[in-house]
């Protein structure tokens, strides 16, 4: 995958000072930069533009989180939800992902950076340090790819470390990238887990535009596998296609055909799901995709969701296929009712997000590649 | 700006060129009636073309019914032929937006033209609200395009035929198909959330199976339904909307339909109503009853007691 360059750079007075800025500056001489004193006049230009998320992608912006950078996911309480927090410090991303949620969920369409990350880390050190008995896990891959940009900002190189040294926490590096380089310079990889979002290579070619091919991502977590990293990896979104069943076994063949299960700390399963409004933008932004044609109903949250008996199947045949590789692997779902938990898994342990964060927490997730050693 | 008033010959007026004329969906008669009792009582304004003709910019109404009229002549009121179109066109735009609210085809036109000498942004922010609508980029982007629509499916709209977001949406398909559509939607006479059920399910089915309209429309299904004679218009809408539902949501149509021959089987009379939660998401069954006696009321309770033993029921509630 080619790394990500920006066309426009504009940053925040603010933040030109910060160690993320230096990095940027230093890794894009010749990329036209702005300094500016308000932002804001120049997203909303961008947001007014015909097509606010091409421009936006092309634009990398350096600015201040003023609010909050450690936030719970935003799950729904209808749903079953694993109970993460997400430490923000990036909003958007480069990779054309046809279903991706952020095109209507984010209201600023530029790749956003927080270089405040002072500011991060006293916060972090609020919360991880006042509640010594609560275990975080903590991922920066819901609002933008957590890798992405990694060699542009050296993020990775900050965070990694200090999470190292947390008992109570573990941090989730989620990505689509094979953007490691930075990853595999480090030593200590306890309590982070690379974790890559995957799919049937059809899908991945048809809907995840920019992104590396699937085989490009099991080779970076492998190189994460032998760095010492855990793993982690999410089939979010499982999207129903004529062939479904062929191309995802093909790609569990191939992920087990390489990692180690006993290096995996988790693996998600989603089926597609999104906002009623999504529609339309994949309709005009991706007009040869087709996976807002399948049979859909309003969830108990609003979002449009496969029909349940074609989530209960495709979860089922997936849980068997991957329990066929190691029967213990941790595999949870992802915002889904009790009924549906209850019928793939066939039991009831899991039938609140209480449980679903215990066991997450527990079993094997924080306790990193000593544990597994 | 200066005006001067001039007795002109109509034939000296381009009523072809419509460049600063925004009315669509009009009727003369009443403003012919009019200026045959009582004359052209506002003088129309024009401006010199580049050619000896004049060029219409408020009054095209007048203008049309005094050529109907078979006047020769009549006085209008001239504009300085240096004035920029940009300039002219706003003019126009004020003057109508001074005495009438423009309809959406109308909005639409003014929309076109305003584009041709302003950024979006600028029409968004200056003009959306002037035409009393949200600024907001998709308001522009929606509103636009129905200019451009077929003349039958304008004037659709304008008499309320056609729900404006349907059309919108009708202009994802080629001409032939959007018509075609158009027609059934038209015949049918859908309700506006109906018709844009209808063409969202029409598309849909057609993306996702690679069909064609024609195929679609010209199935013996469809044909079977538009010409039964037994049906009612109303009655030919319902089946045609079940139908296309059918092909959209097969499995969705089947889970209903086997709940619905669950509920015959439990045979729980008129009084108990079962229903299954919404898309069959969540877990939540509803039963409601009516009874108006202590009597009807222990039959009921009876009734809705042998569902749980049923295992029919037992299994419908397991998928």
């Amino acid at each position: 995958m080619a790394e990500y360059v920006p066309k426009r750079i504009i940053i925040d007075n603010k933040v030109r000072d910060s160690l993320l800025a230096h990095n940027v500056l230093d890794s894009l001489p010749g990329v036209p930069t702005e300094f500016v004193d308000d932002p804001s006049a120049i997203t909303d230009m961008i947001r007014e533009d015909d097509d606010p998320l091409r421009v936006g992608k092309r634009t990398l912006l350096l600015t201040e989180n003023r609010g909050r950078f450690l936030k719970p996911c935003p799950g729904t309480k209808e749903y079953i939800c694993c109970g993460y927090q997400i430490l923000n410090f990036a909003t958007n991303c480069n990779i054309e992902c046809s279903y991706c949620i952020l095109q209507t969920y984010l209201n600023n369409p530029v790749i956003t950076v927080y270089a405040n990350l002072d500011e991060m880390f006293r916060q972090l050190e609020d919360v991880l340090d006042q509640n010594p008995g609560s275990f975080y896990r903590i991922g920066t891959g819901e609002f933008t790819d957590s890798l992405a940009f990694d060699h542009l900002l050296g993020f990775t190189s900050l965070v990694v470390p200090y999470f190292a040294g947390k008992k109570n926490a573990v941090l989730e590096l989620k990505t689509k990238t094979d953007n490691i380089a930075n990853l595999l310079d480090l030593e200590d990889t306890g309590n982070t887990v690379v974790a890559w979002s995957l799919n049937a290579e059809e899908i991945a070619r048809k809907e995840e535009l920019l992104a590396p091919s699937i085989d490009d991502r099991i080779d970076a977590a492998y190189k994460c596998q032998e760095a010492g990293y855990m793993l982690g990896f999410h089939f979010d979104p499982l999207i129903y296609y004529l062939g479904w069943e062929d191309g995802y076994q093909r790609i569990l063949e191939r992920l087990f055909a390489k990692i180690d299960p006993l290096r995996i700390s988790w693996i998600s399963m989603g089926c597609l799901r999104f906002p009623p409004g999504l529609k339309s933008m994949i309709q005009k932004r991706f007009p040869k995709s087709k996976i807002v044609y399948e049979e859909f109903v309003s969830g108990l949250d609003g979002k449009q969701r496969y029909f349940q008996p074609i989530r209960i199947e495709m979860y089922s045949r997936m849980l068997e296929w991957m329990r066929g590789y190691n029967s213990n692997l941790l595999v949870y779902l992802c915002m889904e009712s009790r009924e549906v938990w209850k019928k793939v898994f066939k039991d009831d342990k899991i039938m609140s997000s209480e449980d679903l964060a215990a066991l997450l927490e527990t079993k094997n997730g924080y306790k990193g590649k000593d544990h597994q050693a | 700006m200066n005006i001067e008033y001039k007795r002109l010959d109509l034939r000296s007026i381009d009523l072809a060129d419509t460049a600063f004329v925004i009315s669509y969906g009009f009727s003369l008669s009443i403003l012919k009636e009019s200026i045959e009792k009582m004359g052209v009582l506002n003088p129309p304004l024009v401006k010199k073309g580049i050619s000896e003709q004049y060029r219409v910019v408020c009054g095209y109404k007048r203008l049309m019914s005094c050529k109907d009229l078979g006047k020769e002549e009549l006085t209008c009121a001239v504009i300085d032929h240096n004035i920029e179109d940009r300039d002219t066109f706003l003019i126009s735009l004020y003057d109508n937006l001074s005495h009438r609210e423009l309809n959406p085809i109308e909005k639409s036109i003014v929309l076109g033209k305003l584009k041709e000498y302003y950024p979006d942004r600028i029409i968004v922010k200056d003009f959306l609200p002037l035409l009393g609508l949200n600024p907001h980029h998709s308001v522009l982007l929606r509103l636009k395009p129905l200019s451009g629509l077929y003349k039958e499916m304008r004037d659709a709209i304008l008499e309320g035929r056609l729900d404006e977001g349907a059309a919108i949406k009708l202009l994802n398909f080629s001409g032939k198909d959007r018509l075609s559509l158009f027609r059934l939607l038209y015949t049918l006479r859908f309700s506006k959330n109906k018709q844009n059920e209808i063409v969202d399910n029409v598309y849909d089915i057609i993306m996702r199976d690679e069909y064609s309209v024609s195929d679609l429309l010209e199935s013996n299904d469809l044909k079977l339904i538009l010409e039964d004679k037994n049906l009612n218009t109303p009655q030919k809408g319902g089946e045609v909307r079940r139908f296309l539902r059918r092909l959209r949501y097969p499995r969705i149509v089947k889970a209903e339909r086997d709940f619905q021959e669950m509920i015959r089987d439990l045979d729980l009379g008129d009084s108990i109503k079962l229903t299954p939660p919404p898309s069959f998401e969540g877990n939540r069954y509803t039963i409601n009853f009516q009874f108006g006696t202590i009597n009807e009321l222990e039959k009921i309770l009876k009734r809705v007691d042998a569902v749980r033993y049923n295992k029919r029921f037992v299994r419908a509630m397991e998928v």
